[in-house]
């Protein structure tokens, strides 16, 4: 067959990701910028700005929850056995290809007016407390959406380190902590970089999660821009959301890579 | 007393099948003493508990004096290489060797470069102090290794497999390299292998191993001339085994229900008296032909010079002389 | 040797934060009570049978599970039909071109929901089945091409050419030598598409015609509206096609690997 036959294959994947959905996307995205002031204009309300600004807070405060947890839950289970590292890296998978709905849900019964918590505080005859529709319920959501990605992401990492690496680190007298700062870290920070923006990505531009555990009250980016295009039909509004939240998600993700190639190319350049 | 024992040690996983029963080694001071054998048969396993990378359920391990079974392995202090050689990949050749040095608090840093610089010299890595394991050969990565094992002045040495992964020719070289340096600084030093050829290269006494014990530990010339069983007779050499009666035929004179065996350059051919065979294989070795002897006995496997040829069908007459036999029991 | 008591801890408390929800959904959705608590009044599955009475609930289970599985297996056929093009066409090309099919799971869902929405529906005026299904063939296409490409590209290329000295044709020879081989990246292309284009929220959302419900759609309206086990009941149901899914290409795959060995 020739080499140019072979291109009849892409037409279909062609027609869908560019015709349907790359060019159309930077059709909606170009015109925006003919009317920069109106980005100035969407900073300048009160209302976007609270929301653009927890979207962003959250989302940080997820990503440093995530890595603080899965950093230490991923070099552990290096550390196994192969046998139950495999059986609890495919559980972590799990949630992974659960429903965000049902994720956010389980959270839900945990969490709201007549959840779990307010039961069992009732129960011991304390005053409930509010904790759906809050701040805090959106980072538990969403660091509960995205820590398997983080530890799943820093597995592979960690197992490249090899145990031999971090046996030999012992025998030249170094603690476990020691290890883990002078050894683990540095080999594992390209991999922590590049989970970090993903959680980060991730957070900011989920839709499900937020919108289940912060309802109306703490709505962030992409529930004000279904807001905008499905009650309000302001598209123009809508793609200059569109157009942040892709430089807060895919913008950030871009440049972090750069940045991780950096490191790992002036090691790689030194190595 | 000696420098180092290992005392009934014990090592087993679930408590059941034991991977190390009852061990018991002695180390002498300066010696560079080998633990060789097959794969599983618990050699690795017992460097790993000596380096304090594996636990033991009973057992001892006393080092000069000091009862060491106890001690986490950061704080053994003993300088280990790595089959992979496990240097990290993200410090400099300079960093690497000097990783030990700094994680015993030294502060002095021309102390440090003094002796980082020392020891790259005695491993004849000077010209690469800067560069990154991944821009090094193996053989180079090898010697980085024990420069950086070597730096923090071990009470012991400890070597597993390190050739393993070097190709023939360096693997010879760096035998030598490191049997100099062994002998240059006097260390003690543990070497695990399974190739028997290097192992009594370098070694002054050899441990071998099978199936978690330690079946003999003698020097190599003397596991060379009396293996103390058939596995290892097999090991170093030996291919013809029979019993007591066919040793008489061949002109024996021990008898008994023992087993004995011999090398298959140790037969003479076509002697006085002898068994009679055929030769069924010819093989060239270089410099000398090995056959297969068919007798009434079964094939015995024989080496001869280049100074006469036999051919494929000749008969021929087998006899061994008594101080060429080895006798090695049941 | 070294106990790692800290580490120890923290793995546990990610293990625990990652399963105490999902095991709680299963408790309550078991629970009798009417109200979702870990009071445990007895075992009923009755919530079990009010998802299937709920008219709601069972037709977009179904309008979900039509969907996903169209659009899974004509996401394959063509991630198939893409991989061996990327695999023919040269390096620097394919590469390029492999990124940019990528791209589309790079993109924000609910910012593509919107752009589909504008262009196909509001600009173009392409029925809302066909958006929709384009809108899951997205999601779907990166999945299936990324995984059966670096499927073919491990694939010994010298079985096809075997199979074509021994008098096969190239088409032939791929479906009968190479089709097989790809067996275990086509399995799992057609898990995590599925998986992906099933549970998928903000690119429903946008082009779901008026009356018709998406399953995660329709649930998350269901737990707007109504505060009972029976969305807990659900959520174990569909937790238990995810376990499935997952066993059965553990075993697929998994036998596939041993036979190798």
């Amino acid at each position: 067959m020739k080499k140019t036959t072979y291109f009849l294959f892409l037409i279909v994947p062609m027609i869908l990701v560019v015709g349907a959905l790359l060019l159309p996307l930077v059709g909606s995205l170009l015109p925006t910028f003919l009317q920069p002031s109106e980005y100035v204009r969407f900073f300048q309300d009160e209302y976007n700005r609270t929301i653009f600004y927890r979207s962003i807070r959250l989302s940080l405060i997820t990503t440093v929850l995530c890595i603080l947890l899965g950093l230490p839950t991923s070099y552990w289970l290096s550390l196994l056995s192969e046998k139950k590292r495999r059986l609890l890296n495919s559980l972590i998978l799990f949630p992974l290809l659960t429903n965000a709905v049902v994720r956010g849900f389980a959270w839900i019964t945990i969490l709201s007016k007549n959840g779990i918590i307010n039961q069992a505080l009732k129960a011991i005859h304390l005053p409930t407390i509010q904790l759906l529709y809050t701040d805090a319920a959106i980072v538990i959501g969403s660091v509960y959406l995205f820590l398997p990605v983080m530890v799943n992401t820093l597995s592979p990492v960690m197992e490249n380190i090899g145990s031999e690496t971090i046996e030999a680190a012992h025998t030249l007298g170094a603690k476990p902590v020691v290890v883990f700062l002078k050894v683990v870290l540095p080999l594992s920070f390209s991999g922590l970089l590049i989970a970090g923006v993903m959680v980060f990505a991730g957070s900011i531009s989920a839709y499900t999660t937020p919108t289940l555990l912060g309802g109306n009250k703490k709505m962030m980016l992409a529930s004000l821009l279904y807001q905008q295009t499905n009650a309000l039909s302001n598209w123009d509004a809508a793609s200059r959301i569109a157009f942040i939240m892709l430089i807060c998600s895919l913008g950030v993700q871009k440049l972090f890579s750069i940045i991780s190639k950096k490191v790992d190319r002036r090691e790689a350049q030194n190595v | 007393m000696s420098f180092g024992e290992l005392k009934g040690i014990c090592v087993s996983y679930d408590n059941k099948n034991m991977i190390l029963e009852n061990l018991d080694l002695e180390i002498h001071k300066g010696e560079l003493l080998s633990l060789l054998g097959p794969s599983g048969c618990g050699k690795t396993t017992t460097l790993r508990v000596i380096e304090g990378l594996m636990g033991t359920v009973g057992g001892t391990f006393i080092l000069d004096g000091k009862d060491m079974t106890h001690v986490p392995v950061h704080d053994r202090g003993f300088g280990v290489v790595f089959q992979s050689y496990a240097l990290f990949p993200h410090l400099s050749v300079r960093d690497n060797i000097a990783f030990g040095l700094k994680m015993r608090k030294e502060k002095n840093k021309e102390l440090i470069n003094e002796k980082v610089e020392k020891m790259a010299a005695l491993t004849e890595i000077t010209p690469y102090l800067d560069r990154f394991p991944k821009q090094l050969s193996g053989g180079q990565r090898q010697r980085v290794a024990l420069a950086r094992a070597l730096v923090i002045e071990p009470k012991l040495l400890l070597l597993d497999e390190p050739l393993s992964n070097l190709d023939a020719q360096l693997r010879i070289q760096m035998r030598t390299t490191i049997k100099r340096i062994q002998q240059e600084l006097g260390i003690t030093t543990i070497f695990v292998t399974h190739d028997q050829e290097e192992c009594f290269s370098v070694s002054d006494r050899v441990a071998i191993m099978d199936k978690g014990k330690i079946v003999q530990c003698d020097t190599p010339e003397a596991i060379y001339h009396k293996p103390a069983n058939e596995m290892i007779a097999r090991f170093v050499g030996f291919k013809n085994f029979y019993s007591a009666d066919v040793y008489k035929d061949l002109g024996g004179t021990n008898g008994g229900s023992t087993l004995c065996c011999s090398r298959p350059s140790d037969f003479t051919i076509n002697a006085a008296n002898g068994i009679d065979g055929t030769i069924e294989v010819r093989t060239y070795l270089g410099s000398s032909y090995q056959y297969e002897v068919n007798t009434k006995h079964g094939f015995f496997t024989v080496v001869a010079t280049e100074e006469k040829v036999y051919n494929i069908g000749d008969e021929i007459k087998l006899s061994i002389s008594e101080d060429k036999t080895v006798i090695i029991g049941e | 040797m070294y106990k790692h008591r800290g580490l120890k801890a923290i793995a546990i408390l990610t293990l625990l934060f990652i399963f105490v929800p999902l095991i709680l959904i299963m408790i309550t959705a078991f629970n009798e009570a009417d109200i979702i608590s870990l009071k445990f009044t007895g075992v009923s599955l009755k919530w079990f049978t009010k998802v299937f009475k709920s008219r709601s609930l069972t037709s977009a289970l179904k309008m979900s599970f039509s969907l996903s599985l169209k659009a899974t297996i004509l996401g394959i056929f063509i991630g198939i039909l893409a991989s061996i093009a990327l695999v023919k066409i040269p390096g620097k090309l394919s590469n390029a071109l492999l990124s940019m099919f990528l791209s589309s799971s790079l993109i924000p869902g609910i910012v593509m929901g919107f752009v589909l929405f504008r262009f196909l529906v509001v600009k173009l005026a392409i029925p809302m089945n066909t958006s929709l299904m384009c809108g899951h063939l997205l999601i779907i296409l990166p999945y299936s091409i990324r995984l059966i490409s670096a499927g073919l590209k491990e694939c010994d290329v010298s079985i096809e050419e075997a199979a074509r000295t021994l008098g096969c044709k190239p088409f032939k020879a791929f479906v009968i030598v190479v089709l097989p081989d790809l067996k275990g990246a086509i399995l799992s292309a057609f898990m995590m598409g599925f998986i992906n284009s099933f549970n998928n929220i903000p690119v429903s959302m946008y082009l779901k015609g008026p009356g018709m419900n998406t399953l995660p759609y329709a649930m998350m309206n269901y737990i707007e509206y109504n505060y009972d086990p029976t969305a807990s009941a659900l959520s174990v149901m569909l937790m238990l096609v995810t376990v499935a899914f997952m066993v059965i290409i553990d075993l697929l795959t998994g036998k596939k690997s041993d036979g190798r060995k």
